[in-house]
């Protein structure tokens, strides 16, 4: 027997490890639980309720099957490219007339098309409907020779990296090669893969259709110049055309009578040549048109449909001459390696934001209006992107902000304006006539100018103030539309005031297709030569007492007086008169300089090593209930008004640590809070373009709506639209609400009820990689865009929490990046975009991977309490983006700031210490408790606002599934442990035998 | 029966120590390069103590009359060396599924490294094991 002391111990030695790795692997599969059954394809728990057939019936999907819903993305899919493709130049060919067999070039024109992004709004690639099958479908025969050459191409190691803005998702560094490579094969190139491919161009030689694009990611962004690409490739810059891409156009124009460009990006490319290349017939935005989108391209391609779209950006000549570019990449504190620890802190890199109010269209038309008016050198030299003597906006601009044209014309007429008595809001009526020949939409922009007084407020000279879109006019048919916008808009925030101002003096009004036309009409108005309708402007005179209206907006619709809340957000306060913000006063004297060497104050230490709030221990903690006994459950709040003494009731039930566990572990799958009945679950998807998962991942077998395994369509994903720039461009909320009713059918459909979407960050610059994600660099468009989709998503049930609030202004090191501007800046531009969205009703956030200033944005207590939940009356939930990496995203800051739960499965080790020892460490501490509580409300609040409640009812319960998976590591586990302890015992009793016979 | 009888002395605990020092170096360079291990001083804590029971049962093993107390040690030694190894393996679960099953991280050549570099790690620690396996396995070859 005691020969086998050596199996027995080996074989304990094996097994241990065994029941190690096993313990080990369900913990990690456990954790991971959300993206393992959707891998898989498992449910690992279930929702069971007796009374089944009573639920369902708070919101109901408009559609009977998935194939219902299935066409109805198709529908919409069509709709937005229609609706947001903008006709950037038209000769005349367009729509196709006499074209019946065309010519796809560009490897993007089927072979390797844009249809969404590299990370964020990526779509699913087998559901894709190509430009080809498209004009196919509209009776246009494509050559097929070509495309199967660029096919062969975009296979080719060379090609097949070339939509990719390379990512990092942990943040992106610069150095080194370029950040991408502008990929466009050669006619030698096509030649060596089919060497007679110009001999197809006869046949197919009614029009050349020609696509040039550019990628877009989360996680990554472009550079200007050669940090960006590589600049020997004939290109400035990574937006701007290489010689391949001049080559290709070239060999269109060369070849074809007919040449129609498609711009395939959601970024605005530099392509003023294209513009002025009248060899170029017609030029389209096309943006990243998801999976249908390509159909819509087709109809305005053949005439089907009439395009509508606006631009959401500005096009420059050449964007990195923008002053937002003098600081845009990856700075760090001159002394940061004396103070910090860069993985543990992430608080070595900031961006300094010194171009003020002045970034797209408020930066160009702005700088325009002061060249004409002779106003603060702004005719000097800075800026100017070939370094010519002055100024010139033709030369700078391409296509201004707002610019689209259609098939037929219209003539908008601003009519009449009408101010509120509380001076909030203006009413605009304006007719607008379909003066063509055939049938067309058009969207309808007011804008406004606010008097600027040089050395005063800085001030853009027109703003976008409000928008709408006409129903389709038919030829000579006229409509009226009435705007009414909120003075907000045009009003500025005054630092000194701290509040929003207007100034006394005239305020001009009026309509215009796009920025451009509409400083041209206010300047023609005011007798300068411009190319402008001064007649279409109209002003209102406001004469406030003593010069300047402080009173109208210092009090929010929340009942909050306004006040300063972001002053740690310039870099100013900490060390005085260190950057020098752009002025309109002054063009040439103030224009940034690039801040590359600034230093850390002691003073910011405290915010960028993350811990600034102390957790007390002998607080008087009376006033604050827990673990009381109730018995109320979640069920029973459905619907309940944020302020119902249900609530407090319900919550003082709570145990801390249940609530501790909820917030911190607050990813997509939700923890049970038992005390109150809540049932955890997966309850939350990721956008910002749609749910990221397919029909039936998530779906609850318990729904008329439910999506089995065998359904058709149960692989189908639904983030199959356009990107975020596309669905701007159309300006049309109702459309926009629409597609919000088509997210909330599918939440019903899907069983989430909750997703982090859509994007409402600005572009400050066209070379931030996820500008694809986020529809303008206009707040009042992207606000009311993302407004009319979070509505519409409303009436299903469905919770829209729009991100990254805010200031996600580059990728670039983006985990923890502290961004330094204004307050005038943060509340005019991003926060108003933000602050549309939630007076309009939403109920969900996720803020951002960046600080504000020195303080991650989730824990900074003026833009969280101060702004968010104080000025605008917010009610819903906060929820951090993804903790990873993490420990800069300090929890007990930004639980007492107002995040309400953390995107994480597992929190950070250094969070531990207040989740296993809960109870001692936070509960002498009243502010903390106080809040902690707060937080689940708010949590708890949204959840029993959403299409949730529509499967909850007193008796359900959750049951774990035993999904194979769960059997295979349970049984690998156990079977170890067994095998082990039998070895254990083996292995003592052998060696006990073994000692007495060697005692014998 | 001779409790001090002496016992050959093995190559085996060397080798492991020496496996687990650089599993524990390789784990300290991934986790510098990208995606830090929050975890790293617990996990270096176990792998210190792994070769420190490693070490105690080489000197048991010089004696026939301690061989339970060297297999016991072992033992513990293979506990720990098995947590150290998970745990580095759960600290590169999320980045595994960065880089080698997404786009998040496949063309981020440092994540790409700190990955590649994590693996090495978790090689030389299965190595250690298999070190100890061989061990366990092993008749204890008396003189």
């Amino acid at each position: 027997m005691f020969r086998k002391t050596n199996l027995f111990r080996g074989g304990a030695f094996v097994f241990t490890t065994l029941f190690v790795i096993g313990m080990t692997a369900g913990t990690i599969l456990e954790t991971n639980r959300n993206v393992v059954d959707g891998f898989l394809g498992t449910k690992s728990y279930s929702l069971i309720t007796d009374d089944a057939d009573e639920l369902y019936t708070d919101y109901v999907a408009d559609y009977d099957n998935t194939e219902e819903l299935v066409n109805a993305h198709k529908e919409m899919g069509e709709a937005l490219s229609e609706e947001g493709t903008v006709l950037l130049k038209n000769s005349g060919i367009l729509p196709f007339d006499g074209v019946s067999k065309v010519t796809l070039l560009g490897l993007r024109a089927d072979a390797s098309t844009l249809y969404g992004a590299t990370i964020g709004v990526s779509v699913n690639a087998e559901q894709n409907v190509s430009l080809t099958q498209a004009l196919t479908e509209n009776g246009i025969e494509v050559n097929e020779t070509i495309n199967a050459a660029y096919a062969t191409l975009a296979e080719s190691e060379e090609y097949s990296g070339a939509n990719k803005l390379s990512p990092s998702f942990s943040g992106v560094t610069v150095g080194g090669e370029p950040t991408y490579t502008i990929a466009e094969p050669t006619e030698s190139e096509l030649a060596s893969v089919c060497s007679d491919y110009k001999t197809s161009f006869s046949e197919y030689g009614d029009a050349a259709i020609v696509v040039v694009g550019r990628p877009g990611s989360e996680a990554a962004d472009y550079y200007p110049g050669s940090t960006g690409t590589d600049t020997s490739s004939g290109a400035r810059n990574a937006l701007a055309l290489s010689d391949d891409e001049r080559e290709l156009i070239k060999m269109a124009e060369e070849n074809f009578d007919k040449v129609v460009v498609l711009i395939n990006s959601s970024n605005a490319m530099e392509i003023g040549e294209l513009a002025n290349d009248e060899a170029i017939d017609a030029i389209l935005w096309i943006g990243f048109p998801g999976n249908y989108g390509m159909e819509g391209v087709a109809d305005i391609l053949t005439g089907e449909a009439n395009p509508s779209g606006s631009l959401p950006d500005t096009f420059a000549s050449d964007s990195t001459s923008s002053p937002a570019m003098a600081n845009f990449g990856v700075y760090a504190y001159s002394n940061a390696s004396e103070y910090l620890d860069t993985e543990a802190d992430r608080g070595d890199y900031y961006l300094i934001e010194a171009e003020g109010i002045y970034t797209g269209y408020r930066y160009y038309e702005t700088r325009y209006a002061d060249v004409i008016m002779g106003q603060g050198n702004a005719d000097s030299e800075v800026g100017t992107f070939d370094s010519t003597s002055s100024w010139n906006y033709d030369e700078e601009v391409t296509y201004a902000f707002g610019y689209g044209l259609s098939y037929t014309t219209f003539d908008t007429e601003l009519t009449s304006l009408e101010v509120s008595t509380d001076n909030k809001t203006i009413t605009a009526t304006v007719n607008v006539t379909n003066t063509g020949s055939v049938a067309g939409k058009t969207s309808v922009q007011l804008y406004g100018q606010a008097p600027y007084i040089a050395g005063g407020v800085e001030k853009s000279a027109i703003v976008l103030v409000d928008f709408d879109k006409t129903e389709e006019l038919q030829p000579n048919e006229t409509v009226t539309i009435e705007i009414t916008a909120d003075l907000q808009n045009i009003a500025s925030y005054d630092e000194d005031a701290e509040s929003y101002i207007l100034d006394a003096g005239d305020y001009y009004f009026t309509v215009g297709n796009g920025s451009h036309e509409a400083i041209n009409n206010v300047l023609a108005h005011l007798g300068y030569e411009t190319a402008g309708n001064g007649d279409n402007v109209l002003t209102w005179s406001y004469n406030p007492e003593g010069g300047v209206d402080t009173t109208t907006f210092k009090t929010t619709n929340a009942g909050t007086e306004v006040s300063n809340k972001l002053q740690n957000a310039d870099y100013n306060t900490w060390v005085e008169d260190t950057v020098t913000y752009l002025s309109r006063s002054d063009w040439e004297g103030t224009w940034p300089e690039t801040y590359s060497d600034l230093a850390l104050t002691e003073d910011m230490l405290p915010y960028l090593t993350n811990d600034f709030y102390e957790v007390q221990a002998d607080d008087d903690t009376s006033d604050v209930t827990y673990e009381a006994d109730g018995d109320l459950i979640f069920a029973n709040m459905k619907g309940l008004d944020y302020d119902d003494p249900e609530w407090d009731k319900l919550l003082d039930q709570l145990s801390l640590q249940e609530a501790v566990n909820f917030i911190t572990i607050g990813n997509r799958a939700y923890q049970n809070i038992d005390s109150v009945g809540f049932i955890g679950g997966q309850y939350t998807e990721n956008g910002p373009n749609g749910f990221n998962i397919t029909l039936s991942e998530y779906s609850n077998e318990n729904s008329p709506w439910y999506v089995a395994e065998d359904d058709e369509y149960s692989s189908y994903t639904t983030n199959d639209m356009g990107s975020a720039p596309l669905a701007a461009a159309t300006f049309n909320k109702d459309l926009l609400y629409d597609y919000g009713v088509l997210w909330g059918n599918d939440s019903l459909f899907n069983g989430i009820p909750i997703i982090w979407a859509p994007g409402l960050n600005l572009h400050r610059s066209p070379y931030n990689g996820r500008n694809c994600e986020y529809y303008s660099e206009d707040p009042v468009l992207a606000g009311n865009i993302g407004l009319s989709l979070i509505q519409g998503g409303l009436t299903k049930g469905l919770i829209m929490a729009p991100k990254h609030f805010a200031f996600n202004d580059q990728e670039s090191n983006r985990n923890g990046v502290a961004p330094y501007m204004t307050e005038q800046k943060a509340r005019e531009l991003e926060l108003n975009s933000f602050r549309i969205a939630v007076e309009g009703g939403t109920l969900g956030l996720m803020t951002s991977f960046s600080r504000i200033g020195p303080t991650y944005v989730g824990a900074d207590t003026g833009l969280m309490q101060g702004i968010l939940y104080d000025e605008w009356g917010y009610k819903g939930y906060v929820v951090s983006d993804m903790v990873n990496p993490g420990t800069y995203m300090t929890w007990k800051e930004s639980v007492i700031a107002g995040t309400t739960n953390f995107d994480t499965t597992e929190p950070d080790s250094s969070w531990s210490s207040y989740l296993t020892t809960t109870s001692n460490s936070l509960d002498g501490d009243s502010t903390m408790l106080e809040a902690i509580r707060e937080r689940v409300h708010h949590t708890l609040y949204v959840f029993a606002q959403s299409n949730l409640m529509n499967s909850l009812s007193a008796n359900t319960q959750r049951v774990e599934n035993m999904v194979w998976w769960r059997v295979m590591y349970q049984a690998f586990r156990w079977v170890s442990l067994v095998l082990g302890v039998l070895c254990i015992l083996g292995y003592t009793f052998a060696t006990i035998k073994k000692r007495k016979v060697a005692n014998e | 029966m001779n409790k001090k009888e002496a016992v050959k002395i093995n190559k085996l605990p060397i080798l492991n120590i020496a496996f687990v020092v650089i599993a524990i170096v390789l784990t300290i360079v991934s986790s510098s390069l990208a995606y830090s291990f929050a975890n790293l001083v617990f996990i270096i804590a176990l792998s210190v103590a792994a070769i420190v029971m490693n070490v105690g049962a080489l000197y048991c093993s010089r004696n026939a009359g301690r061989l339970v107390i060297r297999d016991v040690l072992t033992w513990v030694s293979v506990i720990l060396t098995a947590v150290a190894l998970c745990s580095v393996i759960g600290g590169r679960v999320n980045l595994m599924g960065y880089v080698y099953f997404s786009d998040l991280e496949s063309n981020n050549p440092v994540a790409i490294a700190a990955m590649n570099t994590a693996i090495a790690a978790w090689v030389f620690y299965i190595l250690a094991l298999v070190m100890d396996f061989i061990m366990g396995f092993k008749k204890d070859s008396e003189s």
